[in-house]
């Protein structure tokens, strides 16, 4: 009741305009929140930092002699921010206004006494920590005076953050650190920092203690005979899992920094004396330049350093597999392999790796073989049997024997659209039925593909929108393309399909082939980090004999000659030792 | 510049061979069969043979001026002016050729697979396929065609095969046709049908030697007149020799006759693609060449603004002809004098350079 008289009063009474909800607009500070700590928010500023160094020394010719004292005194202070101080009070309000420790919850920056006599304190990040190990094995041992006798005892021979790092904290990894840069990046990747009063050092942790996910079965590279582990999310484990498949003192493993604000790291994986050096030049060359805020997996580092980034095939190769990943080491490619998702990506690659599985060379060769065939047959099958179809129809009915023709004809009669509408619907609603197949969750999503493929299939059959036969060239094109084995490349087949079914509706036979020619031209004129795309097929190339037809593993004796590695040979010709020995000396 | 890049001795044999051969799917066999009677499959290894005497002159030249190129050639054996005389005479022929091709072909579809569609609609997506290939370079061109070559030779063989049955070795006789003088006579003047082995000469410098390029010129001579023999001789004893010159395509009606059982009668279309492959990389290299040629004389840097120009012209002049019979006759008049170009002009350059005592310079001499 009072609602309803305030309701009627405020029509005729004056009331201030409310306060508008919020609107995010324009504004001279561009998101800046002034009143708060500028630095902490801006979170590319130790690059802004680096690249304004450049440029200050670049205008230097240009400015008169103050601004060059400005500049010099400037950068000078700047160094002298940018390293530890002496002054335990200076690091801790340096860490506190680096991660905005007033309102960010997340740093953690804990004070107390070493033996009970000098100041520290140590950072890191919640949640990212080993909170027991940083409990057991260094505030414990720290307050504890008997660790210090020695060191008092020798009045002060090194200093103290050196005798804690030799005689104190029993944790296996750490060491001293005097550069900011250095010091933040490690703590917002899980490592301690401890900082101590008097020294201009502090020491680094290794405390990552964060939640990881165990190792798994592959999902989309999933094989019957073969290994069965899989990537995770965590780079360092995937960096063993690798390590545990080649136990070899080449394999070498370069950290790259990747993402400036997001400050992640990506492994460059490489055998030496195996892996051509221009490559792993190359491919580190494009790391390092990236200049990118947010990299997150190697999906998206695999987009700023592949060759032709408007073709749709892929030129990175992007396995789940820890044992494929091993193998292409081994052939003499580089693993490049990101923080953030549970892939690796192998270059450089041609065509034909993106038709392999690691299951063909753990089956015998003949069944490699067979499985390839099968494998070239769905991709051949997906690109153009609706286009096939549709030129067959529309154009070449004489083709069609007349039986066939006779059928189709009889189906096709009720159906109003051409030829071409009917097999866009289709292949659209396919599209569909797969994509929400996927993102629907769990047991739903598989019911909705079998819904989607029978009762829509059915339905539209039945209410004349399509002809059965084009149900059977839908469905033979989808089973196709689940036999590709690499996921992207399989949907860009998707695409350059409907890139054929237009070009057969338009002009027949005639416009697959312009179709073709087109592709085939393109496609011959991508390359993978320096290898052509087609290789060895086109440029001609010596390659052991496991392209598509597979021959027997102990016939595979080099490694493709494409990538010019300095190491060839993989195995003797003979590498069946037994074959040449003889019977009756094993008897003897 | 259009990108050049490096082809090797597979990728090029692969791309002459196709652009020689592939002219054994349109009206010359008809002609032939007119004209030498049955006796036209060993007339073109004539024809081959002499097309390798003609290319013994290009070589020649080539060897003389070592990693230059035709154009090249031309100008350093006879001088800039003469040199630039020979180069655009030599464009021009290339456009010309290129233009009653891409007719010829489009005539030929029409008569065959596409009565209704208007012949300008043709060739336009041929011109398009063409200009696309010229944007990416000769040497994504050249990989193409070694990628198809093997599906062109299948396609080829499996023709010359399943038409087996339809084969009459009756029809080969008279053996010496309308005369083995006249035969002759006309095998050496149809060297031009191999004129095409020139491209080697205008793309030498991609080529990796004088050896790649000899390799080359001979070995797709012999195939293109291995398969255009072979497809004179087949063709020939399924339809013999009166019903042959009465045909438009040899080729495409021995693919029509094939039966293989009761349920597949009919299986030209799928032939069709090895046609128009095989064409549209004629239609591009023949282009690229003549735009390659073009630039060169005038000394243009990039010739890529001039790819979609040059296939304007080259639509505008194979819409000239007014029916087939005309497009029929240019034909035959290319095949008949067209080795005056093909191999007349590195004859001459070769024998100026000789006279003149000109030479190229060795690399690290």
């Amino acid at each position: 009741m009072p609602g309803i008289l305030d309701n009627i009063k405020s029509l005729f009474t004056y009331k201030p305009a409310a306060k508008q909800g919020f609107e995010l607009l324009e504004g001279r500070h561009e998101g800046i929140d002034r009143e708060n700590t500028p630095e902490a928010h801006n979170i590319k500023a130790t690059e802004e930092d680096k690249e304004t160094t450049p440029e200050a020394g670049s205008s230097k010719t240009m400015n008169d002699s103050s601004n060059k004292d400005n500049d010099k005194s400037a950068s000078t202070k700047q160094k002298q921010n940018s390293k530890v101080s002496n002054e335990l009070t200076y690091n801790l309000d340096k860490i506190n206004k680096e991660f905005a420790s007033s309102y960010n919850a997340d740093i953690i920056t804990r004070k107390f006494k070493i033996c009970n006599r000098t100041d520290s304190f140590i950072a890191n990040i919640d949640g990212m920590v080993d909170r027991t190990l940083i409990s057991d094995f260094i505030i414990r041992p720290l307050m504890d005076s008997s660790n210090f006798n020695e060191y008092f005892n020798k009045s002060h021979l090194t200093s103290m953050v050196d005798y804690i790092n030799d005689s104190v904290i029993s944790v296996s990894e750490l060491d001293k650190v005097m550069d900011y840069d250095i010091i933040l990046s490690r703590i917002l990747n899980g490592d301690t920092a401890l900082f101590v009063d008097g020294c201009d050092a502090c020491l680094m942790i290794n405390t990552r203690g964060y939640e990881k996910r165990s190792i798994d079965k592959p999902i989309i590279e999933n094989v019957v005979m073969g290994s069965q582990e899989g990537f995770t999310e965590h780079l360092r484990t995937n960096i063993t899992l690798i390590r545990k498949i080649i136990k070899n003192k080449n394999l070498i493993s370069e950290m790259l920094n990747i993402g400036d604000a997001n400050h992640a790291f990506c492994a460059v994986l490489y055998l030496n004396g195996i892996a051509n050096q221009e490559v792993v030049k190359e491919v580190k060359r494009r790391i390092k330049s990236i200049n990118a805020d947010f990299i997150n997996g190697d999906g998206m580092l695999g987009q700023y350093i592949e060759d032709s980034p408007f073709s749709l095939f892929p030129q990175n190769l992007v396995t789940e597999r820890p044992d494929r990943a091993a193998s292409f080491l081994m052939d003499g490619k580089v693993i490049i392999i990101a923080e953030g998702t549970p892939f690796a990506e192998a270059v450089p690659i041609t065509f034909y790796h993106l038709l392999q599985t690691s299951e063909d060379s753990m089956l015998r060769w003949q069944y490699g073989t067979f499985l390839r065939i099968i494998r070239v047959f769905g991709l051949l099958v997906s690109t153009l049997l609706p286009a096939m179809y549709v030129a067959l129809v529309m154009f070449h009915q004489e083709m069609i024997p007349t039986e066939l023709l006779a059928s189709i004809a009889r189906t096709k009669e009720n159906v109003p659209f051409p030829t071409i509408v009917e097999i866009l619907l289709l292949e659209i609603s396919f599209e569909l039925i797969r994509e929400g197949g996927i993102r629907v969750p769990g047991v739903i999503g598989q019911t909705l593909g079998i819904i989607g493929a029978l009762i829509l299939g059915q339905a539209a059959v039945a209410a004349g929108l399509v002809s059965p036969i084009l149900i059977i060239v839908v469905a033979v094109t989808g089973l196709g393309s689940f036999a590709i084995p690499n996921y992207p490349l399989g949907i860009g087949l998707r695409m350059i399909r409907f890139f054929f079914t237009l070009m057969a509706g338009i002009i027949g036979f005639y416009g697959i082939s312009i179709a073709l020619f087109l592709v085939a031209c393109l496609t011959c004129n991508m390359k993978s980090f320096g290898v052509p795309f087609l290789s060895p097929v086109v440029p001609k190339s010596k390659a052991n004999p496991d392209l598509i037809l597979r021959q027997p593993i102990w016939r595979q004796d080099s490694r493709p000659d494409f990538l010019n590695v300095p190491n060839r040979k993989r195995q003797p010709k003979v590498s069946r030792g037994w074959t040449q020995q003889n019977n009756t000396e094993d008897d003897k | 510049m259009i990108k050049e890049g490096k082809i090797g001795v597979q990728e090029a044999i692969s791309l002459i061979t196709i652009t020689i051969a592939v002219k054994v799917c349109f009206t010359s066999p008809a002609y032939v069969a007119a004209i030498t009677g049955p006796a036209s499959w060993y007339m073109t290894l004539i024809s081959a043979m002499t097309a390798m005497i003609g290319f013994t002159f290009l070589y020649h030249l080539l060897k003389l001026f070592p990693n230059k190129d035709l154009v090249q050639a031309f100008e350093l054996s006879m001088g800039r002016v003469l040199g630039f005389v020979f180069t655009i005479i030599l464009s021009v022929f290339l456009l010309l050729n290129t233009a009653v091709f891409v007719r010829e072909f489009a005539e030929v579809l029409k008569v065959y697979v596409f009565p209704l569609t208007p012949l300008s609609f043709l060739i336009i997506f041929s011109m398009a396929a063409a200009a696309i290939a010229c944007f990416i370079g000769l040497e994504s061109i050249a990989r193409a065609a070694r990628l198809f070559a093997y599906m062109l030779l299948i396609g080829f063989i499996s023709v010359i095969l399943l038409a087996m049955p339809t084969y009459n070795y009756h029809y080969l006789f008279p053996f010496w046709g309308h005369g083995f003088d006249k035969t002759v006579l006309i095998g050496l003047v149809r060297s031009s049908f191999y004129g095409e082995v020139i491209l080697i000469g205008i793309f030498a410098g991609s080529m990796q030697g004088i050896s790649h390029i000899r390799k080359t010129g001979y070995i797709s001579i012999a195939i293109s007149g291995i398969t255009t023999s072979l497809t004179l001789l087949t063709t020939i004893m399924a339809f013999n020799y009166a019903t042959a010159q009465e045909t438009t395509s040899r080729l495409y009606e021995l693919t029509r006759i094939i039966q293989i059982g009761n349920f597949l009668q009919r299986l030209d279309p799928i032939f069709l693609f090895t046609w128009c492959i095989g064409s549209l990389l004629y239609l591009s290299i023949m282009t690229y060449c003549t735009l390659t040629t073009y630039s060169k004389a005038f000394r243009i840097q990039d010739s890529r603004p001039l790819i979609i120009p040059l296939l304007i012209i080259v639509f505008t002049l194979s819409m000239l002809p007014d029916n087939l019979v005309q497009v029929t006759d240019y034909v035959h008049f290319l095949r008949q004098y067209g080795w005056t170009i093909y191999f007349s002009l590195p004859a001459i350059a070769l024998i100026t350079a000789a006279l003149r005592k000109k030479r190229g310079v060795q690399d690290g001499a």
